[in-house]
C-alpha cells in the first residue's frame, strides 16, 4: 500500500516536471524563433534569368564593337 | 620312431611353452588393454568434464534456445535485425558453459563490454549518435508537438504504478515502467541504475517491442480514432532558420540540466550529437557520430545487453511479468499520446491529425512511419510523416527527461520512499486546504 501511494505521487509528479520542462522548452522555441527568424535565401544573379540575359546581350553587343 | 617322439615330444613341450607363454602375453595384453581402456576413459572422461557438455543445465539449453529465437526473428523476419542479431549471438556466447565470456575474473570478454553498461559509457554514446542522426526540423517548425511526445510519457507512469501492483519495488518498477518510453538506450540507462538485476528481460523487451511498434500501434490508433479524423490533412511545415537549429540544442542542454541535473549524461550527450549536426564546422565529427561510432557502440552494447542474459537471471517469473507490462506499457504510451492529439485537434479547430499523437513514444522514425501509414490507408493523399517526426523527436526528450525525475526520485539520493509520499500527500492536502478554506 505504502509503495502503491509513493507510485501514484512518483505519477503526478513525473508528468507534472516533464509538461513543465516542455512548457518552458516550448516558449523558449518560440522565443527565439522570433530571435532568429526564417528568412528566404536572397536571390543572386544567376537565378534571375532576366538580369542573365540582359548581362549576355551586354557582352554580346561588347563582343561585336570590339576591334579585331 | 624315437625321432619322431622325441620330435612329437618337443613339439608339445614347445607348444605347451609356447601355450603358456602365449597364455601369459594374452594375460598381460589383457591387462593392458584394461589399462589402456582405463587410460583412454580416463582421458575421454577428463576431456568430456572441460567440454561445455559436462556443465550444461535445463536452463542454459533454454536461454540457447531464446538465443537462437531472438537470432531466427531479426535474421528471418527482420525484427530489429542490428540489435537483435548482437543481443541474440551475446546470449548464446553467455549460456554455453564454460566459456569464462562473462567471467570477471578470468578476463572474459563480455564481462569488460558489460562494464561498459555498468559504467554508464554505451547508452549515452548510442545517444550522441542518435542526436547526430536527429533532425529537430519539424519539432521547431510546429512546437506545439512537444507536449504530444510528453503525453505519450503516461505509458511509462502507469505501467509503474501496475508493476508495484504486481509486487516489484518502486525502482524496479520505474526501470520496467520506462520500457513504455520506446527508447532501448534509456531504458538499458535506467535499469541498470534502478535494477541492475532485471537489466537483461527490460532490455530485451524494450528492443522487441520497439520491432514491434508497426504491429502493437495500429490497432489502438484505429480503436481511438474515427475515419473522419484519421483523414484530417495538415498544412505543409513552415521552413525553419539554421540559426535556430543551432540554437536548439544547446537552449535544451541549458534549460533541461538546470532543472533535471540527473538526465545529463542522455540529454548532454543527444544534443552534442545534434549540434554536431547543424553547426556545419564539425563534418568530420558529425559524420563519424552519426555512422561509426554509433555502430561500434551499438555492437559493444548489444554484446553486452546480449550477455547479461543467462539462465538464473533470465529464467524467472518476473521476466515473464516484465515481457507483459512492457506490452501494456506501450499500448498505453500509445494511447496517452493520440488522446492528447484528439485535444490538440479540438483545440486548434480540426488543423492536427490525432494521429501524430501516437508517434510520441520514440521509436525514431518507426512510431512516426506508422502514423503515416494508417493516415494513408484512411486517404492515400494524406502525407502525416514529416508532422509525425515533431511528436517522435519530442518523445526522445520526454523520455529522457522522465528517466531524469524517475533518477532523481530513486537514485542514489533517493527521494522519495513510502514514507515521503505520504508526508508529500499531507502537505499536498495542506496547501490545498489553505487555499479553499484559509
Amino acid at each position: 500500500m505504502e509503495n502503491l501511494t509513493a507510485a501514484l505521487v512518483v505519477t503526478v509528479i513525473g508528468m507534472s516536471v516533464i509538461f513543465a520542462v516542455l512548457a518552458i522548452l516550448y516558449v523558449s522555441i518560440l522565443s527565439l524563433e522570433r530571435i532568429f527568424p526564417y528568412k528566404a535565401p536572397a536571390q543572386t544573379a544567376g537565378d534571375d534569368t532576366e538580369t542573365v540575359a540582359v548581362i549576355q546581350a551586354g557582352i554580346t553587343a561588347y563582343l561585336k564593337r570590339r576591334p579585331g | 620312431m624315437w625321432v619322431f617322439a622325441v620330435c612329437y615330444n618337443r613339439k608339445t613341450a614347445l607348444y605347451a611353452v609356447a601355450g603358456t607363454t602365449q597364455k601369459k602375453i594374452d594375460f598381460q595384453k589383457s591387462a593392458l588393454i584394461k589399462e589402456l581402456a582405463l587410460t583412454i576413459s580416463s582421458a575421454f572422461g577428463k576431456i568430456f568434464a572441460t567440454t561445455g557438455f559436462s556443465a550444461i543445465g535445463p536452463g542454459e539449453i533454454v536461454m540457447i534456445l531464446i538465443a537462437l529465437t531472438l537470432l531466427y526473428l531479426a535474421i528471418e523476419k527482420e525484427f530489429e535485425p542490428l540489435l537483435l542479431v548482437p543481443i541474440g549471438f551475446g546470449a548464446l556466447l553467455a549460456n554455453l558453459p564454460l566459456t569464462h565470456m562473462m567471467s570477471g575474473d578470468e578476463g572474459g570478454l563480455l564481462y569488460y563490454f558489460y562494464l561498459g553498461v555498468r559504467s554508464e559509457i554505451w547508452p549515452p554514446l548510442i545517444f550522441l549518435g542518435v542526436g547526430a542522426l536527429t533532425d529537430f526540423g519539424p519539432l521547431l517548425a510546429n512546437p506545439l508537438t512537444l507536449f504530444l511526445g510528453a503525453a505519450a510519457q503516461i505509458g511509462v507512469y502507469i505501467t509503474l504504478v501496475v508493476a508495484v501492483l504486481l509486487g516489484f519495488s518502486l525502482q524496479q518498477a520505474a526501470a520496467i515502467g520506462i520500457i513504455g518510453g520506446a527508447d532501448g538506450p534509456t531504458a538499458i540507462f535506467l535499469a541498470n541504475k534502478l535494477a541492475p538485476e532485471l537489466l537483461g528481460p527490460i532490455a530485451v523487451a524494450a528492443y522487441s517491442y520497439m520491432s514491434l511498434v508497426p504491429i502493437i500501434q495500429p490497432p489502438i490508433m484505429k480503436l481511438l480514432t474515427t475515419e473522419k479524423e484519421r483523414k484530417i490533412k495538415m498544412e505543409q511545415l513552415k521552413p525553419v532558420s539554421r540559426e535556430l537549429k543551432i540554437v536548439f540544442p544547446i537552449a535544451v542542454t541549458i534549460i533541461c540540466l538546470l532543472l533535471l541535473p540527473a538526465a545529463a549524461p542522455l540529454i548532454g550527450m543527444l544534443m552534442l550529437g545534434n549540434l554536431f549536426r547543424e553547426c556545419g564546422v564539425t563534418k568530420r565529427l558529425y559524420e563519424t557520430t552519426e555512422t561509426h561510432l554509433i555502430n561500434i557502440v551499438t555492437i559493444l552494447l548489444a554484446l553486452a545487453v546480449g550477455s547479461s542474459m543467462t539462465a538464473e537471471s533470465f529464467l524467472t517469473w518476473q521476466t515473464i511479468k516484465i515481457i507483459v507490462l512492457g506490452l501494456f506499457a506501450f499500448g498505453a504510451a500509445t494511447a496517452g499520446g493520440l488522446l492528447l492529439g484528439k485535444l490538440v485537434m479540438v483545440m486548434t479547430g480540426g488543423r492536427v491529425n490525432p494521429l501524430i499523437g501516437s508517434a510520441g513514444v520514440s521509436a525514431v522514425p518507426m512510431a512516426a512511419r506508422v502514423s503515416q501509414k494508417v493516415g494513408a490507408e484512411a486517404d492515400p493523399h494524406n502525407f502525416l510523416l514529416m508532422h509525425a517526426m515533431g511528436p517522435n523527436v519530442a518523445g526522445v526528450i520526454g523520455t529522457a527527461v522522465a528517466a531524469g525525475v524517475m533518477l532523481a526520485l530513486f537514485g542514489e539520493s533517493a527521494l522519495m520512499t513510502p514514507g515521503h509520499a505520504e508526508a508529500l500527500i499531507g502537505q499536498g492536502a495542506d496547501f490545498i486546504r489553505s487555499i479553499f478554506f484559509g
